[in-house]
């Protein structure tokens, strides 16, 4: 964890006379490397060790033009820091696309994938032919994948501010990150196990009652099984 | 207009005044660019510590060289580091070596001269990437061909699927 009054005290001084900068360094390099993951789920190892290098290059810059506040962590602003570097970092590496037409044996391999994915399919029209709340309800099972054009949505759908449900992020999330730390131990990988939110946890997140919610999700499991047999999301 | 990057930093950690906290709230409501960026804020500080919080240290150690002595934070002396702990077991070395383990590797950093050496103790196979992401070395390392590094420069080294990041500095 970043000690914040710390931080702030070596970027101060950093500022002032050039020093500190290999212990500032030092302290930032975890955050920085684990970046992509934590920000944007990208956990290749490849990625994360390329962006490393690309904000260490740009650290120095970084450091000269903060301006400590009382009222904000650095940690906080950082990552705001480190969001802008990324985008900008993933816009620089992206290779120009050149499309190669599929040889016959791909085309055969696509076809038959087809055929696997029939479930994928089966999954995705039920999902697109749900109520917009109902759909809502399935995606705050997974909190983890929220968008914030989902957030928007549920603002609308519940009748209630974006930013009031933002502040009660944390009563969905907290619960699935400390189910995963668990069962994943730290992640740092995309081969995880995925937790459910539970309607309680769902229901506190929308100010709503708790057997509301499992009654939706009853109603979800019926629609789901007349239409595909089988209840995927248990 | 969009409120200033800490202002909304501060918002995501209740630390705004009420009255400035509403403004900001009928902002980012209305604004989804703001939202955006309060969503991720708020969501990455929550995940967070999945990733930082008793992470592999030996990932991303960090050693610093310099002078006489190799530095790791605040401390001086030979390094055993593990996946998940790293205890110093010569405080007082004066002999710039630096043992880590890495995959179950053990490795021996020596510094001679302007040069970094490593050798590992039983054969092992290794990668060795420059900041530049070049390959400096692929194979196999052991105490009867050790590997020499040039002293200025900050290494990935990989065994396995482990990866620590060296930094060399002013050796």
């Amino acid at each position: 964890m970043i000690n914040d009054q710390e931080i702030k005290k070596l970027i101060e001084e950093y500022q002032q006379n050039q020093q500190n900068y290999p212990r500032i360094k030092e302290i930032l390099s975890e955050l920085i490397y684990h970046f992509p993951a934590i920000g944007f789920e990208v956990y290749h190892e490849d990625i994360k060790g390329d962006f490393y290098l690309y904000v260490i290059d740009r650290l120095p810059k970084i450091l000269s033009s903060y301006q400590p506040r009382e009222n904000a962590q650095f940690k906080t602003f950082f990552f705001l820091v480190l969001r802008n570097h990324y985008l900008n970092f993933v816009k620089a590496r992206k290779p120009e696309r050149k499309s190669i037409p599929l040889e016959k044996d791909e085309i055969a391999a696509e076809e038959k994938d087809t055929g696997k994915n029939v479930d994928l399919e089966k999954m995705t029209l039920l999902f697109a032919s749900l109520s917009p709340k109902y759909r809502l309800i399935l995606k705050l099972r997974c909190p983890e994948f929220l968008l914030p054009e989902d957030m928007l949505a549920l603002g609308k759908e519940f009748g209630q501010n974006p930013s009031e449900l933002l502040k009660r992020l944390d009563l969905i999330l907290k619960d699935i990150y400390r189910q995963e730390k668990k069962i994943n131990g730290n992640t740092g990988s995309k081969n995880k196990k995925i937790s459910l939110a539970t309607p309680r946890a769902i229901a506190e997140f929308l100010g709503i009652r708790a057997n509301l919610v499992s009654k939706w999700l009853v109603e979800i499991r019926k629609i789901a099984e007349s239409q595909i047999g089988e209840f995927y999301v248990s | 207009m969009c409120p200033d990057d800490q202002d909304l930093c501060a918002w995501v950690e209740n630390q705004l005044n009420e009255a400035d906290s509403k403004k900001l709230e009928a902002h980012i409501n209305q604004c989804p660019q703001c939202f955006e960026k309060a969503f991720f804020l708020k969501k990455a500080l929550l995940r967070e510590p999945l990733f930082i919080e008793g992470k592999k240290l030996v990932e991303k150690i960090v050693l610093w060289v310099e002078r006489q002595n190799i530095k790791i934070g605040n401390t001086i002396g030979a390094l055993n580091a593990k996946m998940s702990e790293l205890s110093f077991r010569n405080h007082d070395v004066k002999k710039e070596v630096v043992l880590l383990e890495i995959a179950g590797l053990k490795l021996k950093i020596e510094k001679n001269g302007e040069e970094i050496q490593l050798i590992s103790e039983v054969q092992g196979e290794i990668q060795i990437k420059n900041q530049q992401d070049r390959i400096v070395f692929s194979g196999k390392i052991n105490a009867q061909s050790p590997v020499y590094l040039k002293g200025d420069q900050g290494y990935l080294i990989k065994s396995g699927n482990e990866e620590i990041m060296l930094e060399f500095k002013n050796v």
